[in-house]
């Protein structure tokens, strides 16, 4: 096989969480706990969990913006783990990283254009006139007009400051870009237009991504292949469309089932989990899952189970993945719609431009 | 494609731009204007006195502000020694702005240095200073000044540096606290992931942010260096006459403030508004270096 | 009978009858003469035993006009119209009336249940308060007996425990189940939820959904629940408004709406949906942003973004106007149909 751009191998994280004063007892949080997975050239990979999970943390981590505490990083073919200083900095532009806070993630005192033109600086990237002219390239390419450059965050909305954050990570060129929640924070119709946003550049630039939501909605339209964590592991990877038609772990199911369908006609159908994601301080023996699990076992409650290959490119970590019952996915919420609603929406579809604009009238700067 | 018109040239004048708006205010304009007359007096005190501070007349004794009956020539009136208080304000203002201004440089400097590295780095050094901070603030300042003069006696150099050694901790706490809440911020992992080197994102990141709240405490603290010098002037331990200082003519004219009170107001007058002033000036930066205060397109 | 047994849920009376109707509601902020008006003429109602779910995105007015039936827009205001509520139209009650009425029989709910729990207090202390401030005779353990009972009640586990802990104590999901309690200690007639799952994750949200749900089957309370999620409003609603800048742009029962949408708008919203087998595609979007308050847009205010708009949607302001049973529309536009020019 094939080495895919990102490889990466029995990651983990562990902090140290004192929990006494007086006994000096030491208590440790497994936040990663040896995930291993790869990403191919030009793919999307989603890396999908509740919050508490570690998704962020192992994005992190795969961009050495953490210090793992074990497990290798291979980076289109060699070690980053063993990258330091400056060839570490030097490696950076080639992995990119988008946030999901569009307020927190741009300096508040920086205009766009200084924002844009500090990884082209940092990374001695081009002249005055070359850099000027991939700030306007990059500009247009995320749709946000060149003559917004002179301007403060604060004068954008949040949509149009998620495009300047992707702008930043785009500037560079970078082969792999980690999209850390990055539409969790927006209004559904702006929802939308950034992830065609992100759709057009990976197709235009050859992007590979690491998507990292907790929405599965989102990943489905978005991801090619899926990676399901729970407190740390991950407990199912497959393809998209085998993962969305036939989830095989009990927490992707429960997870899929919970998604509020928009449809009227597909209410109560949902696997109840029993209480909470636990304390990730104090994990279950055995398999993590098992205390909400509906399929728990003994087995469950003393062994851990690993991640195993089902065939297809895909892997469960789960004792019953064969004893669970078939899973009936739920229609597609537009099946619901009559007739003439899908008239209506074809005309819809017919009449939005295929091609993104450049949002440049002047009605799209927020006011706040 | 039509090449961008605006872009660079226009950043620069935004900040600054804001910052002339704030400054048009009222309150900013008197604030400048005490400001300015503290500090001219501090420069060039010989062009605005109107006499010698140290000339002594000893026929015209504690007398009344001019515009209050006083003898012609002493608009503020005179001391107990017959000297013009007006100038002897005006030469007063040296010595204690100069005491002030570089006791906050001297403490600015170290506290933002060491609350940037101990922000920063966090862990170990991060604790170290802080206890560093704790004993110090423990410690009151006007005991450390009496110990210190004790020792090697009151000279302008000695409280500069005893008052600017003093004054760091402060600066430093509230320079880390800024750290900390503007580390975490995406936008400084975003330049981190950029590749920027740590002096980078230091500088260019948290810096800036961090600046506006240690300037406008430079200028709150501006005002408590005063005041602490007028104390030591008052209890003796400060500059000693006859260089006169605004502390030292309030606790000489307060032993005949029942026969002449203006010997003592008026230097308090002079410490009052220029303190003030300084304030007022402090919440005008402060509203001017925030960018998402500073009026124009962003309300 | 028991004086505070107002409710009027005794037999003989219509188990569904209107108890919320909000007639021609027009909030203004700012004092000065044609200040901000961020909710614009909007009828709404909601029945007994029934969810009325509020679709919009951020800006759209749906969490000022929450406000507004509770009294609670913050000062210079001016509401206007008529909000009756069992009768009376809330907007002539004085503050006084209006404290009795809001907590004990309109009682809210928010996104963050944080911000409706004080940290440093127990949560059991707070759902007694809210209990004591519309009931000051029974003694405290009648009234801690019966906050348990509330806890039990919003299946809140080890709830004799959770009694005795401080919010920040409790999950996100368990916050705002004691946040629902603690609206629900009064037995109210009407429930306001705020976009209450938005900050839980999507296992913790569906529970609180189904635990909406089933609270509202055992007390017949009315739900006014406030969302940008349209699947949350499938799931939950039984009529739906989707408001846009501050006006209703649609209205239907929920079945009509999903099956039948007619406002561009709505049209939009559903496209925006991602889904499965469209994954090669690109999402319907909806251009552009809402336009800010200060500046809406003369006409209809959603034309700048709208697809099908033409010159008269410049100039006229759309009514909700009927298109089938129970089901308006404000677009000058509908019903659209292909091929339209």
């Amino acid at each position: 096989m094939t080495e895919g751009l990102l490889e990466i191998r029995d990651l983990s994280k562990t902090y140290t969480v004192s929990q006494s004063l007086i006994t000096r007892r030491k208590q440790v949080l497994r936040a990663v706990d040896g995930v291993s997975f790869s990403l191919k050239r030009g793919e999307t990979l989603a890396l999908v969990g509740e919050s508490g999970c570690g998704k962020s943390t192992t994005a992190r981590l795969a961009m050495r913006l953490i210090e793992p505490s074990a497990g290798t990083v291979r980076f289109d073919g060699s070690d980053i783990g063993a990258l330091r200083g400056s060839p570490l900095r030097r490696f950076r532009r080639h992995m990119q990283i988008i946030f999901q806070d569009p307020f927190a993630s741009l300096n508040p005192g920086m205009t766009v254009w200084q924002t844009l033109e500090e990884p082209l600086i940092v990374n001695d990237l081009g002249n005055q006139a070359t850099r000027r002219a991939r700030i306007h390239e990059v500009m247009q390419q995320v749709g946000l007009a060149p003559e917004y450059a002179g301007r403060y965050p604060h004068e954008f909305s949040g949509g149009q400051r998620q495009r300047i954050g992707i702008a930043r990570a785009l500037i560079v060129r970078p082969q792999l870009v980690v999209c850390d929640e990055p539409v969790s924070a927006l209004d559904v119709s702006i929802q939308a237009q950034v992830i065609n946003l992100l759709g057009d550049l990976q197709a235009q630039l050859g992007l590979s991504y690491l998507f990292i939501s907790h929405d599965l909605a989102v990943v489905k339209h978005i991801a090619d292949r899926v990676a399901v964590m729970y407190l740390g592991k991950i407990i199912e990877t497959a393809p998209k469309r085998d993962f969305f038609a036939s989830p095989r772990h009990p927490y992707s199911r429960a997870l899929l089932s919970a998604i509020p369908q928009p449809n009227p006609r597909e209410r109560l159908n949902r696997m109840a989990l029993s209480g909470e994601i636990p304390n990730p301080i104090n994990l279950p023996q055995g398999c993590r899952f098992h205390p909400r699990c509906p399929f728990a076992v003994d087995r469950c409650r003393k062994e851990e189970p690993t991640l195993t290959d089902v065939g297809a490119d895909k892997a469960v970590a789960c004792h019953r993945v064969d004893d669970l019952p078939d899973w009936e996915g739920s229609p597609d919420p537009l099946d619901i719609l009559s007739p003439a609603g899908r008239r209506r929406v074809a005309a819809y579809a017919a009449r939005t431009r295929p091609q993104l604009p450049t949002t440049n009238s002047s009605q799209d700067v927020s006011e706040v | 494609m039509t090449v961008a018109p605006v872009f660079m040239p226009a950043r620069r004048h935004r900040r600054l731009g804001s910052l002339m708006r704030h400054l048009r205010s009222p309150v900013a304009v008197t604030s400048l204007i005490v400001v300015g007359l503290a500090l001219g007096a501090t420069l060039a005190p010989g062009l605005l006195a109107p006499h010698d501070p140290a000339e002594q007349s000893l026929l015209a004794r504690l007398a009344p502000p001019s515009f209050l009956g006083g003898p012609e020539g002493h608009f503020l009136g005179t001391d107990q020694l017959g000297r013009d208080i007006l100038s002897r304000i005006i030469y007063g203002a040296r010595a204690t702005l100069l005491i002030s201004i570089a006791a906050v440089v001297i403490s600015c400097s170290i506290g933002t240095t060491v609350g940037l590295v101990a922000g920063y780095n966090g862990g170990r050094t991060d604790a170290l200073v802080l206890r560093l901070i704790d004993m110090q603030l423990a410690f009151p300042v006007i005991l450390l000044v009496i110990a210190v003069v004790a020792v090697v006696g009151s000279s302008v150099l000695t409280l500069i540096v005893v008052l600017g050694i003093s004054g760091w901790p402060q600066f430093a706490r509230i320079v880390r606290a800024a750290v900390i809440s503007v580390r975490e911020m995406e936008y400084v992992e975003a330049a981190r992931a950029i590749g920027a080197p740590a002096m980078r994102v230091i500088f260019r990141h948290i810096g800036p942010n961090v600046l506006s709240a240690t300037i406008v405490f430079a200028t709150y603290e501006l005002s408590r260096m005063i005041l602490i010098e007028a104390t030591l002037s008052f209890l003796g331990l400060g500059i000693q006459p006859p260089t006169p200082t605004w502390g030292g003519m309030i606790s000489e004219g307060q032993k005949y403030i029942s026969l002449a009170w203006a010997a003592s107001v008026f230097p308090g007058i002079a410490i009052a508004s220029t303190i003030l002033a300084i304030n007022m000036l402090g919440d005008v930066l402060r509203d001017a270096l925030d960018p998402r205060l500073s009026g124009e397109d962003g309300r | 009978m028991n004086a505070t047994a107002t409710c009027g849920t005794s037999a003989g009376v219509d188990r569904h009858e209107e108890i919320l109707s909000i007639k021609q509601l027009r909030t203004t902020l700012g004092s000065r003469p044609g200040g901000v008006t961020v909710v614009d003429g909007v009828d709404l109602s909601v029945r007994r035993g029934k969810t009325l779910g509020i679709v919009g995105e951020s800006g759209c007015g749906k969490s000022m006009l929450s406000l507004s039936v509770m009294g609670l827009v913050p000062p210079p205001c001016r509401v206007e119209g008529r909000i009756e509520f069992s009768g009376r139209n809330l907007l002539d009650l004085s503050p006084a009336e209006m404290r009795r009425i809001r907590g004990n029989r309109i009682a809210m709910i928010f996104q963050e249940p944080m911000t409706s729990l004080n940290p440093v207090l127990t949560v059991g202390f707070q759902i007694v308060e809210a209990m004591r401030a519309h009931d000051r005779k029974s003694s405290y353990e009648v009234l801690r007996r019966r906050a348990i009972e509330a806890l039990v009640q919003v299946r809140m586990p080890a709830a004799e425990r959770r009694f005795d802990e401080y919010p920040h104590q409790l999950s996100g999901g368990m916050r705002q189940r004691a946040a629902i309690a603690m609206a629900l200690s009064c037995k109210p007639e009407v429930l306001i939820a705020d976009e209450p799952t938005t900050a839980l994750d999507v296992t913790v949200q569906a529970e609180i959904l189904d635990l909406l749900r089933d609270l509202q089957q055992e007390t017949n309370m009315a739900i006014v629940l406030i969302t940008h999620d349209l699947g949350v409003v499938a799931q939950v609603a039984d009529e739906v408004a989707v408001m846009y800048a501050g006006r209703i742009a649609e209205k239907a029962t929920c079945d009509a709406l999903f099956a039948d949408p007619q406002h561009p708008y709505t049209l939009g919203l559903l496209g925006s949906i991602p889904r499965m087998d469209q994954a090669a595609t690109r999402l319907l979007a909806i251009d552009g942003v809402v336009p800010p308050v200060a500046s809406m847009p003369p006409g209809c205010r959603f034309h700048p973004r709208c697809v099908f708009s033409g010159q008269e949607c410049t100039r006229h302001r759309p009514e909700l106007t009927a298109v089938a049973d129970g089901h308006a529309v404000a677009c000058l536009k509908a019903p659209i149909e292909e091929g339209q020019s």
